[in-house]
This record gives structure tokens, C-alpha cells and sequence, in this order.
């Protein structure tokens, strides 16, 4: 186990947030919450100097670290490393695909407008990346099986 | 670094080369590895590190789990992994270990 960096200092007001670094390296960061099994972040640079990672805090009950504050912390790990130029959404599963999916059942939304809708695309305009661009869909309105989005910006 | 058992990484590319199913390959790696709370993120890296992913191609085993429960199946899995894993042959076929 990685020392935890002045950097890693839990946010207040939050229950069971006890983060442990399992792997920092230039080009991945791998946080683990020791209160929650389910709580972690996995972040990598890929070779295109984009971002990618999959976070999780369940089950959803109010208590571990959150989301927003382990995806900080990712971005702060590997922007020292290097220049992110954009962050990939591989949506296979999970929570942006799922409200993709809610927001464009019956025709009600455009893809590009449900993707702006999500928890995701807030994680990259909250770092300069406002720009879609989808790579690829697999699936049709309200039963999208994945997106592949790339975040530019 | 990272370090990775070669034996294993050697056993996932013969599994690959022999068109075995990567939701079979995930069991192995399930029955194979010591269980930590870190299993999926092993798994992951297991998997790049074996078919040379850099492009976090294997984030949809996040979404599986070895009893079923995770949102996504064995079927599903395959379905997603078994192409990334074929784009990628040339660059692990032979890569040794």
C-alpha cells in the first residue's frame, strides 16, 4: 500500500470515506475506500493522453466517498503527469447509460442532447472538455447497449 | 509497476488463441487470484496487461460479477471483450510473457 499525499485528505461532511492509494502510478490511479467495498475509483491516461475511469460508490445510501471528490482526485493525480486532452466514455453499464437511456426512451431526447444530461458529461465540462464526440453506439433510443463518447474541448 | 504473474498472463492469451470465451477466461482468473476488495480492478488490469489494452478497453468487466449479480452477464461480456481482444491479436499473439 501507497502513503497517502497531503493531496488525499478526506472531504468533510461525509461517513465512511477512508481512502487508501492501491496503485499511483504516472499513467494510473487506483483509490479504494477501506469502509466501503464498493467504493473506488480507477483511473488511467491512455496513450492518447485522454482520460478514461470508472467510478463507484454503492450501495447508494448517503454514506463512503463521493464520486465527484474520487474523480477530482484522479484528475489531479494524472494532470501532473501529463496533458489530458479529452476524457473517453466507455458506457457499457452504469448510471450514464442508464439515464441515456431513460432520457431518450419514446424519442423524447437526441442522443447527444440525454448524453449532456449526464453525471459524466458534468465531470468533463467541469474540466474544460464541453465538446461530444461520439465514437461509437451500439443499441437504439431507450435500449442503447453502449456509447462510446470522447469529451473534448 | 505493477507486477503480474507471467503464468497467467501466459494462460489468458493461450485461453484467447484457443477461442475461449473472455467470461470463461474472467472465471479462471476468479479461481486463480487471492480475493481482495480490489477483485474487478485485478481483473481489469489482468486483462490489459495479457491482450495489451491501452485504451482501458476492459472497463466493462466493472460491470460483471462471478455470481451473476453485476449488470452485466456472461454473454454480455463476451459480446463486448471478444472483439476488443481479437482488434488487439497482433500486438499480444506474440508478445511472450
Amino acid at each position: 500500500m501507497v502513503p497517502l499525499p497531503s493531496w488525499v485528505q478526506s472531504p468533510s461532511g461525509v461517513i465512511d470515506c477512508d481512502v487508501d492509494i492501491l496503485t499511483a502510478t504516472p499513467t494510473v490511479l487506483h483509490l479504494q475506500n477501506q469502509q466501503k467495498i464498493r467504493n473506488f475509483i480507477q483511473a488511467e491516461m491512455t496513450e492518447q493522453n485522454w482520460l478514461k475511469y470508472y467510478v463507484e460508490n454503492l450501495p447508494k445510501d448517503g454514506t463512503g466517498c463521493p464520486g465527484r471528490w474520487l474523480f477530482e482526485l484522479a484528475w489531479q493525480h494524472l494532470s501532473r503527469h501529463g496533458t489530458i486532452q479529452g476524457i473517453r466514455g466507455d458506457w457499457t453499464f452504469g448510471d450514464n447509460l442508464r439515464d441515456v437511456n431513460r432520457l431518450t426512451a419514446g424519442g423524447s431526447w437526441q442522443l447527444e442532447d440525454a448524453i449532456r444530461r449526464t453525471w459524466g458529461f458534468a465531470r468533463a465540462t467541469s474540466k474544460g472538455f464541453p465538446t461530444l464526440q461520439i465514437l461509437d453506439v451500439n443499441g437504439q433510443p431507450g435500449r442503447y447497449r453502449s456509447i462510446d463518447v470522447l469529451f473534448l474541448p | 509497476m505493477e507486477s503480474f504473474d507471467p503464468s497467467i498472463v501466459s494462460t489468458l492469451r493461450e485461453m484467447a488463441s484457443g477461442n475461449e470465451v473472455p467470461s470463461a477466461m474472467l472465471r479462471y482468473l476468479v479461481t486463480i487470484l487471492p480475493k481482495e476488495c480490489s477483485d474487478r480492478t485485478r481483473w481489469v488490469r489482468y486483462f490489459a496487461e495479457a491482450f495489451c489494452f491501452r485504451e482501458g478497453e476492459g472497463y466493462p468487466i466493472f460491470g460483471w460479477q462471478p455470481d451473476g449479480s453485476g449488470e452485466l452477464q456472461d454473454v454480455d461480456i463476451d459480446c463486448f471483450l471478444t472483439p476488443r481482444i481479437s482488434k488487439m491479436r497482433e500486438w499480444w499473439a506474440g508478445a511472450g510473457v
